[in-house]
């Protein structure tokens, strides 16, 4: 890379070791400056050589050391900063929060339709009492708080959208997020005791652990709260993110909406002594909720299927905005949802291929996409400038070739 | 060269010393990164030695943010420096974009306030009669 470093053997040698050093930083940092960067070293390194003879090069190894430290690791704490927040892909976060959602929602249903429902105005009818053995206690309990928790980390569905599509999840998603996974742990916690509890209860094994029975229900309030609050939170977060599905923005907060209209349709029908259509409206109400929790992870899985956000790339998939030279950036995300609206789903899949290319390879020419992926030079190209001009990718010029990218990578 | 949402140039204020001099270098003409490290360091008698990792860190923060850009080369190759340094085929210029130098500009806007403030307070002595402000230029 130094034409002149051939003939200056302590040049070369120094810019090996800088090469080498240069793991210190990220890999966004070296991809798009390593060669640079050495170039820049083994410039100075000449300079101090053909000035201050081989104590310049020393003098300059003293400054740039600390330098390097110091720089390094500023770079990977914006790096870290930008990840702290989720550190997985939103998309991966997403979907299986929209799983969880879905079957959440599903159990949900199920529960209340059997243990209020069905098994109640059974028992009221019939005069008898069903579901009262230990068999189908323990299968609705599990019912119940499986639902609560798959429902609470299906909120982080949301979550991850909110964060794929706008780069970072702010004030408002970030603290719907601690208390939607403050809301799991709670009833993972319950359910998996209340599980033990059914199947252990009064053994002497047991015995030490019975206590905790009052105490877990004690959790059940706090974690229904931190439920509420979570979801509330995600839902006016994905109100205002603007580029989400307007069904997306509207259905969170719906769903809050409905929670405690729902409980109290029930108690009504029960006040007003008419025990058969309160227990089936009660068990209805209840669900609704969790109705609500379903249609969210439909519409989250099927938001998903439209594509994976083109242009964001892991949890620091923000684009740059504008003029941060203060030392952190402040990603701010561009996703391809806008563009994908009114695509094929040949289109789609092209899509998806050209962004996969371009995360494998950083970044990539047209003719680079057209040498990863199926499509033709042509199509590159059209789908590229395309991206680019609407703010999906970035494009930079380097000797002359149109390079594109994605926003942020990884470090 | 990338797409950006362009912000206010006074909300990026104050700017770091090392982002302040890269601009200034960058304001009459693009350069290379070894370029930029030159112009800085002779300018400011050798106070400030641009490292590596600081020159390249701030670049990339301010082409991500959009105030510079690599530009397409130099259309006149490079001159030779006399110490067979980097290819010159291989070095990457920048130049200041528009929003740079409104960046710039309002930066030494809030300077020469500074400096007025400074001098009203009788801390530095008043302008001399003939010299222009950093505004009027």
């Amino acid at each position: 890379m130094a034409s002149g470093a051939a003939g200056e053997p302590g040049v070369a040698a120094s810019e090996r070791v800088y090469r080498a050093l240069m793991r210190a930083y990220p890999e966004e940092v070296r991809r798009r400056y390593a060669e640079e960067m050495v170039g820049y070293f083994g410039d100075l390194c000449r300079e101090e050589r053909s000035s201050r003879g081989p104590g310049g090069v020393m003098s300059l190894w003293a400054r740039t050391l600390p330098e390097l430290i110091f720089t390094a690791l500023q770079e990977r704490g914006t790096v870290f900063r930008r990840n702290a927040y989720l550190p997985a892909a939103p998309g991966t976060v997403a979907r299986w929060g929209a799983l969880c959602a879905l079957l959440g929602g599903v159990l949900g249903v199920a529960f209340h339709l059997i243990e209020y429902s069905l098994l109640g105005a059974l028992g009221i009818l019939t005069g008898g009492s069903y579901g009262s053995d230990p068999f189908a206690r323990f299968f609705t309990l599990l019912l119940l708080l499986g639902a609560l928790s798959l429902s609470s980390l299906g909120l982080f569905g949301l979550y991850g959208t909110v964060v794929a599509r706008s780069g970072r999840p702010g004030l408002l998603a970030g603290a719907g997020a601690v208390f939607s996974a403050a809301a799991a742990f709670l009833w993972l916690s319950i359910s998996g005791y209340g599980a033990v509890h059914n199947l252990a209860s009064g053994t002497a094994f047991f015995a030490p652990f019975e206590w905790l029975w009052n105490g877990g229900a004690l959790l059940i309030g706090p974690a229904m709260v931190f439920w509420f609050l979570g979801l509330l939170l995600l839902g006016i977060a994905a109100a205002r993110e603007r580029r989400l599905p307007r069904l997306l923005r509207v259905l969170p907060l719906v769903l809050f909406a409905i929670i405690a209209p729902s409980y109290e349709l029930g108690g009504y029908f029960e006040m007003v002594g008419n025990p058969v259509t309160a227990v089936i409206v009660m068990g209805f109400a209840q669900g609704l909720p969790f109705v609500g929790v379903a249609l969210l992870g439909w519409v989250l899985l099927r938001d998903d299927a439209a594509g994976p956000p083109v242009a964001s790339d892991g949890p620091d998939g923000g684009a740059r905005e504008a003029g941060d030279v203060s030392g952190a950036t402040r990603p701010a995300g561009r996703i391809a949802g806008g563009a994908r609206s009114g695509t094929s789903g040949v289109e789609r899949d092209k899509e998806k291929e050209l962004h996969g290319a371009i995360q494998r390879h950083g970044q990539l020419t047209v003719a680079g996409v057209a040498l990863e992926t199926s499509l033709s030079v042509k199509e590159a190209g059209r789908m590229l400038s395309g991206l680019a001009s609407k703010g999906h990718l970035g494009v930079r010029v380097e000797h002359g070739r149109l390079l594109y990218s994605l926003w942020e990578d990884r470090g | 060269m990338c797409a950006k949402r362009r912000v206010d140039p006074e909300g990026l204020l104050p700017l770091t010393p090392v982002a302040l001099n890269i601009l200034l270098a960058l304001a009459d003409e693009e350069r290379h990164g070894y370029g930029i490290g030159v112009e800085v360091r002779e300018r400011t008698g050798g106070e400030m030695r641009l490292g590596p990792g600081t020159l390249y860190g701030s670049l990339k923060r301010m082409v991500d943010g959009g105030l510079v850009e690599e530009s397409e080369g130099h259309a006149g190759g490079e001159a030779d420096d006399g110490r067979g340094g980097y290819d010159a085929g291989r070095r990457r210029y920048y130049r200041l974009t528009g929003f740079g130098g409104r960046v710039l500009a309002a930066e030494l806007a809030r300077l020469e306030d500074v400096v007025r403030t400074a001098q009203a307070k009788g801390f530095l002595p008043p302008p001399r009669r003939g010299v222009s402000s950093p505004g009027e230029v």
